[in-house]
């Protein structure tokens, strides 16, 4: 796949060899040597296994879909532009497989809600009690934290997005806008916007 | 606005927001911060948020994902892989390491110390009972207690001098064995006491330093001595300081002669 030059899909590319250790081993990759994507992989694990937690809250999911999102990058790498970051590109794919399961998921509560035996956790929303069990954390430590995590997931998809690949990822608005493929402004209103929805939650529970 | 670009500031957002977002994240500058003050907003107002998000969406655990990636995306290459990792497990746990000195001197174009190997030989000797043997050999009675039992059991280091003559040769190595045409030396008791000490320090500065060409060098100096006669003028003493200290064997004449103990 990746070496496939009769297609001619990465011909023409501009690169610059050795201004960017990620582009050398998709460069690797794409002239036929599939053991250069390891490096990649090692290399961003740990942030996009973050990154589809964060959507999903689910740790064996998140696994999966990130491994999802790994191998359809490398699927598609051939497609990949060369002047773009390849975390961002990554990045996307795996926001794109996270939501793609959480639509599936809610798709799946909806059947069994109309089969009458849907709680909140059979759709994809998971209590706080999985995610963190800690018997010694004061009751209204936990009635903060589930409320934030409902209002999580009561979040627009978009705004969701950018609170993780903000709160959790790091990105600066300029990546977050590449990943999203939205002006950077669009990032920072619903960036703005989701966090005031957020601090609604925790006022509401202060008061 | 030093670190916003004005240019993609949405039109949604009035100059708070813009500020507030700033200070959350870090974007701020002082002048920013204090503008945010003056406009009635705080400039922690975010934490908790930010605390409370990372709390519930930071996994805890990361997991490795490049052996089930590669086994999707370069079957071939993850099965070389895993076989060599088996080969060098399987490899590791049966606790062998090959004999690669003489391929390191070779490489380094330098010889083996025959020196080296002689020591090697004789200090890999096991450790032997010597005072028992000693002491029947002697008829005399034994010496020490039970304690020499807990000695040995600990590899109680020993020295032993050989034996006057007409003893027999000595069986401990051949290494240390006397050449068959040497002349018999004369040692004097003071000689004795003064080699004895010296071995003591000897065994005990050697094992605080390494040699260059790291042979090992065994805990116990053993001397396996099968046999010991003395003659009828000649007092010997097996000695033990301390526990676990090493063996030391006094040969001494107890006539008035002073001609010193043949060897």
């Amino acid at each position: 796949m990746a070496s496939d030059e009769t297609s001619g899909r990465h011909v023409g590319r501009v690169t610059a060899p050795g201004q960017d250790p990620d582009h050398e081993l998709v460069l690797a990759v794409l002239d036929g040597d599939p053991t250069a994507y390891k490096g990649l992989v090692e290399r961003y694990q740990g942030r996009i296994y973050a990154v589809c937690f964060s959507m999903v809250r689910n740790p064996e999911d998140a696994r999966d879909l990130a491994q999802d999102a790994f191998v359809k990058a490398y699927q598609n790498l051939a497609r990949f532009q060369l002047r773009s970051s390849f975390y961002t590109w990554l990045c996307r794919i795996a926001m794109n497989v996270s939501i793609d399961f959480l639509r599936r998921q809610k798709v799946r509560a909806a059947e069994l809600f109309e089969d009458g035996v849907a709680t909140r956790e059979s759709g994809g929303v998971l209590s706080i009690g999985h995610q963190r069990e800690d018997p010694g954390r004061n009751l209204e430590r936990k009635r903060l934290l589930e409320r934030i995590s409902v209002a999580l997931d009561d979040l627009p998809e978009e705004q969701r997005q950018i609170v993780v690949l903000r709160e959790i990822d790091g990105l600066s608005y300029k990546e977050i806008a590449e990943v999203l493929d939205i002006p950077e402004g669009t990032v920072m209103s619903r960036l703005f916007y989701a966090r005031k929805k957020l601090q609604t939650a925790l006022r509401d529970q202060r008061d | 606005m030093s670190r916003l670009d004005p240019e993609t500031l949405d039109d949604s957002l009035d100059r708070r927001a813009v500020l507030e977002l700033a200070v959350a994240d870090g974007l701020a500058t002082p002048d920013e911060r204090a503008e945010l003050l003056a406009l009635g907003g705080s400039l922690d107002a975010h934490l908790p948020l930010a605390q409370a998000i990372a709390e519930l969406l930071r996994p805890s655990f990361l997991p490795d994902l490049a052996p089930d990636v590669m086994a999707q995306v370069a079957p071939q290459q993850a099965e070389q892989d895993q076989q060599l990792s088996q080969a060098l497990a399987e490899l590791l746990a049966a606790g062998e390491s090959p004999e690669m000195a003489a391929e390191i001197l070779a490489a380094l174009q330098l010889e083996a110390d025959p020196l080296s190997d002689l020591l090697n030989e004789a200090l890999s000797a096991p450790p032997v009972d010597l005072s028992a043997d000693i002491f029947a050999s002697l008829g005399l009675p034994a010496s020490q207690d039970e304690d020499e039992d807990e000695d040995e059991a600990q590899g109680a280091e020993i020295i032993a001098f050989p034996a006057p003559a007409p003893a027999a040769a000595p069986a401990a190595s051949p290494a240390l064995q006397p050449a068959a045409n040497t002349t018999p030396l004369r040692w004097r008791p003071a000689a004795v006491l003064a080699m004895a000490a010296a071995a003591v320090l000897a065994v005990v500065v050697g094992q605080g330093q390494s040699d260059p060409l790291d042979f090992q060098i065994a805990a116990v100096n053993t001397v396996a001595i099968e046999e010991l006669v003395s003659g009828d003028q000649v007092f010997v003493q097996v000695m033990q300081m301390d526990e676990g200290a090493p063996t030391i064997i006094f040969i001494d004449e107890l006539s008035d002669d002073v001609g010193g103990i043949p060897l």
